[in-house]
């Protein structure tokens, strides 16, 4: 069964389909890498494929959904806690 | 190009084509009682359809046109009672050169409710027979197919298998030389750049973000509620089950509709005017699933595919709508209700683009005749909608 989806080849995120217990490594076949899960994932919620610079772009499906508000290392959770939305919504 | 994909359909006199073969009995508002549906009761082969709007003519007259001039629906008896704005003469007019069968009814001058529906009985029963016989299927290019695109009851798997897998099937249509209509531009706040850099030209670029701006600026009691409005498009919940940003979950939404450029924007229940994608804009006031599934097939769609999460059960009069579960639970759950399972991802290891063409596949089987799990109960949703 899976555990996680990469939903486009750009993505530098993929998505946990289980929940995904801390220090789990993982062999990511999409991009040929082992990695060390460095927080619980939970259902649904997302860990990083590389290390993301604070103030890069988070991408998935191929678009860019987010930009790092602070350093984010490889296998780490990524999620409102390090990610913001770096568009503008004036009516909101 | 040369297409290779066919499916069975009614060519109609007028060209279009149908993947059903109903008679509509429409009541022009929901005062003359419940006259379609008496006559469905009785009449094998006809489909009942009516909404309260009797004012609401803006909207409301191209619902009723765009229904009745479906290529799925063969022949059409308007049911009136003559006070109503919604004028029964006028979408007779402007349904006439589809050619096909069309009568009208007005319960007054019949005499009556109970007269009505022996009047309307006698007039579906001639309209079923000559249907039955004289519409034949024909192997045609998908090509001709228009398929409107939905999501409703959404959750954490929306986004992941149900509707990036429709959107693979939606290329793969497009690629035929098909049709494919995406709605709710509410959904696709946080995603407006990224769409409008899929418009064929400037003048579409333009709509697409003005339609999603107003569909935030048009949210209801927003001038009272702008915590609230950010927090209902990505609520608690959605946070919990992983979605981090507006863009990410607008994203995973218009997945749906493919990757093919946007042909352009259509009014509410505007007819398509050409193959690819479109988005259709709503309506003042926000639609609801039933209302959207109506308007596609107003507009001419004659399929509508609606993904969900967490189940939905609604059907049309108009024309089949094909189930797509990402949640392999509710597809267990629900199964008299769901007809496919993307949730195979999950629990099969299936990939994205292998339930896509088992979505495409089934398309074309259910335009050639396989009836959908909600068609087969008889689910005859209908809504009209009105601005205010």
């Amino acid at each position: 069964m899976k555990q996680w989806m990469i939903l486009n080849q750009r993505d530098n995120v993929a998505t946990a389909v289980c929940e995904i217990k801390k220090n789990t490594v993982l062999y990511i076949q999409e991009i040929n890498k082992k990695i060390r899960i460095r927080q619980e994932i939970p259902l649904g919620h997302k860990f990083s494929l590389e290390q993301i610079s604070r103030n890069k772009e988070i991408l998935k499906y191929g678009e860019v959904i987010g930009k790092a508000t602070r350093d984010i290392k490889e296998g780490e959770h990524v999620h409102i806690h390090n990610v913001t939305d770096p568009r503008e919504h004036p009516a909101i | 190009m040369t297409y290779t994909k066919k499916f069975s359909g009614y060519i109609r006199p007028d060209g279009k084509v149908g993947v059903r073969n109903h008679v509509a009995v429409i009541s022009t508002v929901m005062c003359t009682g419940p006259i379609p549906q008496r006559i469905a009761e009785q009449v094998d082969g006809v489909v009942p359809i009516t909404h309260p709007w009797c004012f609401a003519v803006r909207e409301t007259l191209p619902i009723l046109v765009g229904t009745a001039g479906n290529p799925n629906i063969g022949a059409v008896l308007l049911v009136t009672l003559g006070c109503e704005e919604v004028n029964a003469e006028d979408i007779a007019d402007k349904i006439a050169k589809s050619k096909k069968p069309c009568r009208i009814l007005n319960v007054r001058e019949t005499g009556g409710t109970l007269r009505t529906i022996e009047e309307g009985i006698r007039i579906a029963q001639k309209m079923v027979q000559e249907l039955s016989y004289k519409s034949k299927r024909e192997d045609i290019d998908i090509a001709a197919l228009n398929v409107g695109v939905k999501c409703g009851g959404s959750d954490g798997t929306s986004g992941l298998a149900a509707n990036p897998s429709v959107g693979v099937a939606m290329d793969k249509l497009i690629g035929e030389g098909g049709g494919v209509i995406m709605a709710e531009p509410i959904e696709m706040v946080g995603a407006e750049e990224i769409l409008a850099k899929r418009a064929i030209n400037k003048k579409v670029q333009q709509k697409i973000k003005k339609i999603i701006r107003e569909s935030l600026e048009n949210y209801p009691g927003r001038e009272s509620m702008v915590g609230v409005v950010k927090e209902k498009l990505i609520s608690p919940g959605n946070i919990k089950g992983g979605l981090t940003t507006l863009t990410e979950k607008a994203l995973g939404a218009v997945l749906k509709g493919g990757t093919s450029p946007i042909q352009g924007v259509l009014d509410y229940a505007e007819l398509l005017p050409g193959k690819g994608l479109y988005i259709m804009n709503e309506t003042g006031m926000h639609m609801t699933d039933v209302a959207i599934c109506t308007a596609f097939f107003a507009s001419g769609a004659e399929i509508v595919v609606m993904t969900t999460g967490v189940g939905t059960a609604i059907g049309s009069p108009i024309g089949p709508i094909i189930k797509v579960t990402g949640h392999p639970e509710t597809f267990r759950k629900m199964e008299d209700n769901m007809d496919i399972n993307a949730g195979a991802i999950f629990e099969e290891n299936k990939t994205i683009p292998e339930v896509g063409e088992e979505i495409f596949e089934e398309i074309i089987r259910v335009a050639s005749g396989k009836k959908t799990k909600a068609e087969i109960l008889r689910y005859y949703e209908f809504a009209a909608n009105r601005s205010f």
